[in-house]
């Protein structure tokens, strides 16, 4: 943290102190109270857009329920404000997070879709269920404490205050988490990220946020009725996001502002002001997608662009790799009968196979044999049709790719599976994700159990990138990086789980002889470490080289195995590489 | 109730359910052909009703106010997927939010040309729009009627679009693998100025449809979004004709519904789309455990 950072805090309270005082009208006091609440809310839509990468159209409904929370217990129940602010984010929370539940396990869209929906269905409860909301005719003399300035001044403390908390969580691994989903959902499930949980996670803090921004309003005028609560006020925080920058810390504030001035501005334009925001939402994302304040930072990013360089350390592996004990003997990993079709076609054909603990296990096969089915079977990143499979004698039935991850089980992709908003070294940091233990809250009050985690996973994942030789790399975007570098980035991504077994999908593809040497080596260093390793490869020098054992696949079905020199003198590998004829040939 | 009553709330369920399908049929169609689809479908509904309101009103022939209107909106899903959809891609959520912004543009023009309030559209087939005819003693109402008749023809026609010619076919192609598409000679950009405009073109007509049996408003889209959003759910947004089936038994239900209480009667769609997505996240009429 820059030495700066609490100066620049200390003007901020400045600023916001002297601000009614500067702009001295009962009515700059009600837009600069209106800007503060609206920040709230327009900070916690920027974690569920910016970060976790999904889309609410009917926020105004989690700010609604905020505002009608506070307006009933203060005014029916006499509650204090101090009880009922909380109990605004709470209710705002729980509708977020039933809403988000059922729709997240289907599609992405299905929750955009739903939350226009659900703004809709906010509207009409608020018009018509008037017993408990009055309707049009509204909620009258809720308390108005401490004054205009007063006030003003509890709703900038607290948005500053949510504003930090924010700041702690989308710069801790927590935040790096969501973006890591949001990059690749498949490779967030591959370390063991639940990426349903915390979608709906990241939901519910985003209502929260909304619904203490509602709460705030409902204390404004003293008066809240049904005609606030439109899908034009959904729209209005997007476009403040959009505006000032998704997914950049301050872009919430600065587009919030921006915009509460704008509409100042342009009062006598109010029966365009659909027009505006639509306009407004059209222009910036495709003009300045980045927004004003994501636009600055990537220009000043660029001037002074950062490359961690730590010293090259002597690890020890074993240390850093060291997996919780486990007591079971025998085959690490077995498949039984394992079968997959594809709408007719055989990707995987009852293939039984056992892979010993601290070996290399290679499984090779000509093009379209099964191979990458097989290891998206043991992953569980599809569903087998039948058989099983079986790690440490147990059966993984019923698992989905994060548990399998969170037993042990790590893999690599093909086709490459990077973070592509995260460093290098966030990339790894995220591949620890089953060996967090501090919570949300942790994260956003920057408690020492996050700190100290933070530290001991940056230290372990700089000793990982140092030990593949990419440590000098720590600080750059990963999609920035050279092939060859990427494929080692997700090795040590996969390394970070502390697997007991890594699957390997084609290691050395591309590479050339000196990389694939420096591979052999890595791998060795791993089977000393004592991680057992399925890889599949086309390479057959490196597979010679490096197996303990060899399974054959060929249409889906394992047609041998052995030790490499056995596959190699085996008849009818040679025929399903080479043909009938190749196969004569070789006999001759 | 009797049994005569009966049907009639059937054959008006029926109907509305009719106009859902066609605007569900115009989300499955962008999004399957580019992963895209359009927020504002229910604004382009409601300029659609409005234009065909003022042609007719203006003293147009039905047929011809038809043709007028698919024509203007077939050019505005050009446009939309010119300026809202291609600019943005589908590989971010940014193209939820300029359709939003395009069709939030048409209500605020629809404002300003034909205010705020309700307005009501003149009967589409001659005579009162309540008139009803007897088909074996049961009273049927004409506009009802028509709107069924009418949107099994543009069904038919849609459905021989898909299925029965080399661009259905090609569009097919691009559903499955852009890339491969592509390869083959597929014009992708242009298929997804088509399926855009063929959204547009079923907006339209579904606008013009609903005119008679609802009242005209600038901010009537969104309810109409939902609703045809809730029959693709509940049909599974996998095949025309399952969406079709779900739009009919959403409005079905709907009517049931506002007989019991029509106090909240437009909860009931949101309220399926969240039972559905619970108990039958891939529709009502796919088995959910093939994929």
């Amino acid at each position: 943290m820059s030495p700066l950072r609490p100066l620049v805090w200390i003007a901020v309270v400045v600023v916001l102190y002297v601000l009614p005082s500067a702009l001295p009208t009962q009515y700059f006091t009600l837009l600069l109270q209106t800007a503060a609440y609206d920040t709230i809310v327009v900070v916690g839509l920027n974690l569920l857009v910016g970060f976790s990468g999904q889309i609410s159209l009917g926020h105004a409904g989690f700010f609604a329920i905020g505002a009608y929370t506070t307006s009933l217990l203060t005014t029916s129940y006499g509650l204090s404000l101090w009880l009922t602010l909380p109990a605004a984010g709470a209710f705002a929370g729980a509708a977020g997070f039933l809403l988000a539940l059922p729709a997240i396990r289907t599609k992405g869209l299905y929750l955009a879709m739903i939350t226009v929906g659900f703004g809709f269905v906010v509207e009409i409860l608020a018009q018509r269920w008037v017993d408990l909301t009055g309707g049009t005719m509204g909620i009258y003399a809720i308390p108005q404490p401490f004054g205009p300035v007063g006030y003003f001044y509890l709703v900038a403390g607290v948005a500053v205050a949510l504003q930090l908390a924010m700041n702690h969580l989308t710069g801790s691994l927590w935040g790096k988490t969501l973006l890591a989903l949001k990059g690749s959902e498949e490779a967030a499930q591959s370390v063991g990220i639940r990426v349903v949980r915390w979608k709906v996670v990241a939901f519910g803090v985003s209502a929260v946020y909304a619904g203490i921004g509602g709460a705030f309003f409902g204390h404004q005028n003293g008066y809240i009725n049904s005609d606030s609560f439109t899908f034009g006020a959904s729209l209005y925080y997007l476009v403040a996001l959009v505006i000032g920058g998704v997914g950049s810390n301050y872009g919430p504030v600065v587009g919030t502002v921006f915009l509460a001035f704008i509409t100042h501005f342009s009062a006598g334009l109010y029966e365009q002001r659909f027009f505006l925001l639509g306009g407004f939402l059209l222009f910036t994302l495709v003009f300045l997608p980045d927004g004003i304040v994501g636009t600055l930072e990537k220009w000043l990013k660029r001037r002074r662009e950062t490359r961690l360089a730590p010293p090259e350390v002597e690890v020890d592996l074993a240390r850093v790799l060291a997996a919780p004990a486990n007591g079971h003997e025998g085959a690490l990993l077995e498949t039984a009968e394992l079968t997959k079709h594809y709408a007719g076609v055989t990707a995987v054909e009852r293939v039984a196979l056992t892979i010993e603990p601290g070996t290399i296990h290679a499984l090779i096969g000509p093009n379209g044999a099964g191979k990458t089915t097989f290891i998206n079977l043991i992953t569980g990143r599809i569903p087998a049709d039948r058989g099983r499979v079986f790690y440490r004698g147990r059966h993984l039935d019923g698992l989905a790719t994060p548990d399998r991850a969170r037993l042990g089980i790590a893999r690599t992709f093909q086709n490459l599976q990077l973070f592509p908003d995260l460093t290098v070294l966030e990339n790894v940091l995220v591949g620890f994700h089953r060996h967090g233990e501090a919570t949300l809250l942790e994260y956003a009050l920057g408690l020492p159990r996050a700190r100290r985690e933070t530290a001991r996973h940056t230290g372990q994942a700089l000793a990982l990138l140092s030990f593949l030789g990419i440590s000098e790399l720590a600080g750059l975007r990963a999609t920035e990086l050279a092939y060859g570098h990427q494929k080692l980035c997700e090795l040590a991504r996969a390394l970070a789980v502390k697997p007991d077994i890594i699957l390997l999908d084609e290691p050395v593809a591309g590479a050339n002889r000196t990389e694939v040497d420096r591979i052999v080596q890595i791998l060795g260093r791993l089977r000393a470490a004592g991680i057992t390793i399925l890889l599949v490869e086309h390479n057959m020098d490196f597979v010679m080289r490096i197996s303990d054992r060899v399974s054959v696949l060929n249409f889906g079905e394992k047609i041998a195995e052995g030790t490499p020199e056995e596959v190699r003198a085996n008849p009818q590998v040679i025929e399903a590489y080479l043909g009938h004829w190749g196969a004569a040939d070789a006999r001759r | 109730m009797s049994p005569e009553s009966l049907l009639q709330i059937l054959v008006g369920g029926v109907a509305v359910g009719s106009i859902y399908a066609l605007i569900a049929q115009g989300f499955y169609i962008t999004h399957r052909t580019t992963l895209t689809l359009n927020f504002g479908q229910g604004d382009f509904l409601m300029l659609g009703a409005f234009l065909g309101l003022t042609l007719v009103k203006a003293g147009v022939p039905i047929l011809f106010t038809a043709l007028i209107v698919v024509a203007v909106l077939a050019a505005l899903g050009v446009l939309l997927e010119r300026v809202a959809i291609r600019p943005v891609g589908h590989l971010t959520l940014s193209w939820v939010l300029t359709t939003m912004g395009f069709g939030v543009i048409i209500q605020n023009v629809a404002t300003a040309f034909w205010g705020k309030s309700s307005q009501s559209f003149p009967s589409l087939v001659g005579g009162k729009v309540v008139d009803v005819i007897r088909v074996a003693g049961v009273g049927i109402v004409v506009e009802e009627l028509f709107i069924i008749i009418a949107s099994i023809l543009i069904m038919g026609g849609y459905l021989f679009l898909l299925n029965r010619t080399l661009t259905g076919k090609a569009l097919a192609a691009v559903a499955f693998s852009r890339d491969t598409a592509a390869l083959l000679g597929v014009d992708v950009r242009r298929m997804a100025i088509l399926v855009y405009a063929i959204a547009a073109i079923l907006a339209a007509v579904s606008g013009i449809l609903v005119g008679p049996i609802t009242s005209l408003h600038p901010f009537m889209g969104v309810k109409f979004a939902i609703k045809g959003f809730a029959a693709g759910i509940m049909g599974g947004f996998m095949s025309p004709v399952g969406i079709w089936v779900g739009g009919i038994l959403l409005g079905i239900i709907e009517l049931f519904s506002n007989l019991i209480s029509s106090q909240f009667g437009d909860l009931y769609p949101f309220l399926i789309i969240i039972l559905v997505l619970i108990f039958r996240p891939s529709g009502l009429f796919r088995d959910p455990t093939s994929r």
